[in-house]
């Protein structure tokens, strides 16, 4: 029975104009790595380094494709059937949960291994080229990436089936990718080498788990020279595969068991209001809940955008209980930020510490603004509410200012708890005060075009979950571009090129503005400013055009 | 009087390349009235209505509602016009009160007013104990109640309502066509399509029926009927079956155009049909009772809407059809 489901799986993702891009695109650009670099010249590379280079660049154009494509499409596979009923079909014939669960699954494993299979002809001409064991790098780098794709495959489907609706499920299914594969390794990178203890123990697990050291330590080569594996620790290939299978196997099996009849008996309750319970009851959840979700809510004031204070209240993190959880998060990661930079500072340098500061909180802002920001539009015209919208006399500034302050005022928080962080660092270095004011408004100058960037995208589809599959490949694409070039810095680009593609990337401005690692000799400032700043507005532009245009008459 | 004229078209007309959404329409709705837009599906309804509410621009002609021009006053057309779409159209984690707050805000209704009307249209169409519910958790009937609630907000002039009988049980049905009756009580004039035809006719003043993107006939039921109808059937009960045959007889002698005329002993009645528009049932009961046949009731069969579709709905279908006068 379990047949029937993977062909149906396999003949939906590949059926999709959108699944052939997503494979073709990085199939292209493999193509176009491999030609640069092909020798040109009847001279022989004996020592291979050519080869090693070109290898360690596909490497990781590889692995950046299979994280971030991986989502894509088992996302919303069982969230959407759950909507449109036939999950509830299907659970009711004699496929077991087990057999509907390996459908889906060995579905889009083949539609995932499809296209890194496509990176099997680059990585042949890099193993033709010499210097490259097929024993200790070839296979263990498509070991590492078939293992990455199972891993994110499972987490998708895991987050799918617990997913309300298919845009929650792209969001929530992508932040787990970020998670997995960036954010895991902060924690790594604040324990000295050489540490035991518990919170060592747990940042090597969480290391265990982003894919990233493993295939450094294949293609022996890490970004910036820094290296993410710890001296003492066992490999990080077999850390990672050991790490994933478990993780993989354990989603697996859980996201199996739940698939279950009784899974739709769910009733959302109104639940009693406070305002109808007995004082003392009031009270009570006054002070335990400071801001109380069952509390009846007032009429909104009349000088405040309608469309604001619509967005935080249809969104579940935007309201205030959640609001003040999030604060309250925010500063709790700034106070172990704050003792990570102390303490990192002194070990370190103020510089390394920043760099690394830099990169989690990118990682938080890819992570968060383009769930946040893609299904703005997206979304209402999704459920019909866009129509109603342009009924009201709402011009479509208004409504797009309210939505995008809606989302600015999110981004902000995560803005902010790095704040004391920053602060730390000036008290043990104050002549990096004026670096970091530059760092801050490059970060904010990244948090605007991230939000620009994820709502314009957006607002170009009806479906939400296009629109965040959409807005997340773009902007991962377009931070990525330019890092991508960085890791092939002297060879095959030149430092000029390198320069030049780094002026797009705000991150890498960021970077350079703090010298981190790898990033000294790059003059990125003020034209990487510009170049953003222009983006931004582009963005802005593009996204009230759309709304106008989607207000008026057809 | 012009005055009274909540809604007006002129040979409005909506093109899709060489498809006809819209042919040539021209409607009008005085205050106060409930017209019915009928029509299978494709025949232009959601077309009429996106235009009406500014979501469509027309290929050419006119719609004014209140004297706002359907294609060009944007802002005041909002204003005059409520629209209550086939989707409800809702956000998640939202109470029905913080759904109404927020259209009732975006309306740029004041905080006070605000919280008066949103108590004022729960009350009326029965949403107040919905209050606290998250729209999401709420059940069709409940969701076409919010709608509504939503749409008469701004206590808009006319009120367009796409299929709002769509899912309802047969009390909320019931609850709806009351409620519907009292606004257009109140002076709101109400544009309302369906498919479930015997609720709309309950409710309507008048009916416009749409075939094809074109206006096959429009006015009271009454005069949609009779301009549709070609075939009027007539019964006729005697007293006793033993009448039947010379009654039988003298209906196929004197009935002008007379067809399938049938006797039934079992109820004792006569049943034909007549293309004749002007016939007049008193001239054969003259006949009748002049030749000592006992009658004891004899009446015209009624058509309703439901026939009087289904009748137009087969002449289009059929091109050799005579057109059907427009009332």
């Amino acid at each position: 029975m379990w047949k029937a489901i993977y062909s149906r799986e396999i003949s939906g993702v590949l059926g999709s104009r959108w699944a052939w891009t997503l494979f073709v695109v990085p199939l292209a650009l493999l193509g176009g790595l491999v030609i640069s670099r092909w020798p040109s010249e009847a001279e022989v590379d004996l020592a291979g380094g050519r080869s090693r280079e070109l290898l360690a660049l596909i490497g990781y154009t590889t692995l950046g494709c299979v994280i971030f494509l991986t989502p894509a499409f088992p996302a919303t596979s069982i969230v959407s059937e759950r909507r449109r009923g036939t999950l509830a079909l299907l659970l009711r014939t004699p496929v077991t949960r087990a057999g509907l669960y390996a459908g889906k699954f060995l579905g889009t494993c083949t539609c995932i291994l499809l296209p890194l299979a496509m990176s099997a002809p680059a990585i042949a001409a890099c193993y033709a080229m010499g210097g490259i064991s097929l024993t200790a790098q070839v296979l263990p780098l498509y070991a590492v990436l078939a293992l990455t794709a199972f891993l994110g495959i499972a987490a998708s489907l895991w987050v799918s089936r617990f997913a309300a609706t298919p845009g929650a499920a792209v969001r929530g299914a992508y932040a787990l990718a970020v998670v997995m594969a960036v954010v895991t390794l902060g924690p790594g990178l604040f324990v000295p080498g050489g540490s035991s203890g518990g919170l060592a123990y747990v940042a090597g697990f969480l290391r265990g788990i982003s894919p990233i050291p493993a295939v450094m330590e294949i293609l022996g080569r890490a970004p910036g020279g820094a290296s993410l594996s710890q001296p003492g620790s066992p490999s990080a290939v077999v850390r990672f595969a050991l790490t994933a299978a478990l993780l993989t196997g354990g989603l697996a099996i859980h996201t199996a068991l739940s698939l279950r009849p009784t899974m739709f008996d769910r009733v959302r309750a109104a639940g009693a209001m406070t305002q109808d319970r007995g004082r003392v009851a009031q009270s009570w959840r006054r002070l335990l809940f400071l801001i109380d979700p069952q509390r009846r809510t007032s009429a909104m004031p009349g000088w405040i955008n309608p469309v604001l204070i619509k967005e935080l209240r249809s969104r579940r993190f935007g309201r205030g209980h959640w609001m003040a959880r999030l604060a309250m998060i925010c500063a709790i990661v700034s106070l172990g930020l704050t003792y990570a930079a102390t303490t990192g500072s002194i070990a370190w340098s103020p510089e390394a510490v920043g760099g690394i500061m830099v990169l989690l909180q990118t990682a938080l802002i890819v992570l968060l603004t383009p769930s946040f920001a893609s299904s703005l539009i997206s979304e209402e015209r999704e459920t019909g509410a866009w129509a109603l919208l342009c009924m009201t006399p709402l011009s479509p500034r208004k409504i797009v200012a309210g939505k995008l302050l809606s989302v600015a005022w999110t981004v902000s928080l995560v803005l902010l708890a790095t704040l004391p962080g920053y602060a730390v660092m000036i008290l043990v270095k104050p002549v990096l005060f004026q670096q970091v004011r530059d760092v801050l408004a490059t970060l904010i100058l990244l948090a605007l075009f991230a939000v620009g960037l994820s709502a314009a995208a957006g607002a170009f589809f009806r479906q939400t979950t296009t629109a965040t599959l959409v807005a997340y490949l773009s902007l991962v694409s377009l931070l990525a571009a330019p890092m991508v070039v960085w890791l092939g810095r002297d060879a095959p680009f030149g430092h000029g090129a390198v320069e030049r593609a780094l002026r797009f990337s705000p991150l890498a401005a960021a970077l350079s503005l703090l010298e981190a690692p790898g990033f000294e000799t790059y003059d990125l400032l003020p034209t990487a400013w510009w170049t953003v700043a222009g983006g931004i507005v582009m963005c802005f532009v593009l996204l009230c055009w759309q709304s106008w245009r989607l207000m008026q008459p057809r | 009087m012009m005055h009274d004229l909540v809604l007006q078209t002129r040979d409005l007309t909506k093109a899709y390349g060489d498809a006809l959404a819209l042919d040539r329409l021209s409607l009008e709705i005085c205050r106060g009235q409930i017209m019915g837009l009928v029509g299978a599906n494709g025949a232009g309804k959601t077309t009429t209505i996106r235009i009406l509410v500014g979501q469509l621009r027309p290929t050419s002609g006119s719609a004014l509602i209140n004297g706002v021009d359907c294609t060009g006053d944007a802002a005041r057309l909002k204003r005059v016009v409520g629209y209550m779409p086939d989707v409800f159209g809702g956000y998640d984690n939202m109470r029905v009160f913080e759904y109404l707050d927020f259209f009732a805000a975006a309306f740029g209704i004041p905080r006070k007013a605000r919280i008066k009307r949103i108590d004022e249209v729960a009350e009326m169409t029965g949403a107040r104990p919905l209050r606290d519910c998250y729209v999401e958790s709420l059940s069709h009937g409940m969701k076409q109640r919010v709608a509504l609630a939503r749409t008469l907000l701004h206590d808009p002039e006319l009120i367009i309502l796409d299929e709002p009988a769509n899912g309802l049980d047969p009390q909320a049905r019931i609850e709806m066509r009351r409620l519907l009756r009292d606004l257009a009580g109140c002076g709101k004039t109400l544009l309302v399509t369906s498919h479930i035809l015997p609720e709309l006719s309950r409710i309507c003043d008048v009916v416009a029926i749409l075939a094809h993107g074109k206006l096959c006939a429009a006015g009271t039921l009454d005069e949609v009927v009779r301009h549709v109808r070609q075939r009027r059937l007539f019964e006729i009960e005697l007293a006793s079956a033993d009448y039947l045959d010379v009654a039988q007889s003298l209906i196929i002698r004197h009935v002008p155009t007379v067809a399938d005329v049938v006797a039934s002993v079992v109820e004792r009645t006569i049943r034909f049909y007549t293309t004749e528009p002007d016939f007049d049932l008193s001239d054969t009961l003259s006949i009748l009772v002049g030749a000592e046949i006992k009658i004891t009731q004899c009446r015209e069969a009624p058509m309703d809407l439901e026939e009087a579709f289904i009748t137009i709905a087969d002449r289009r279908a059929d091109p050799a059809a005579c057109p059907v006068p427009v009332g």
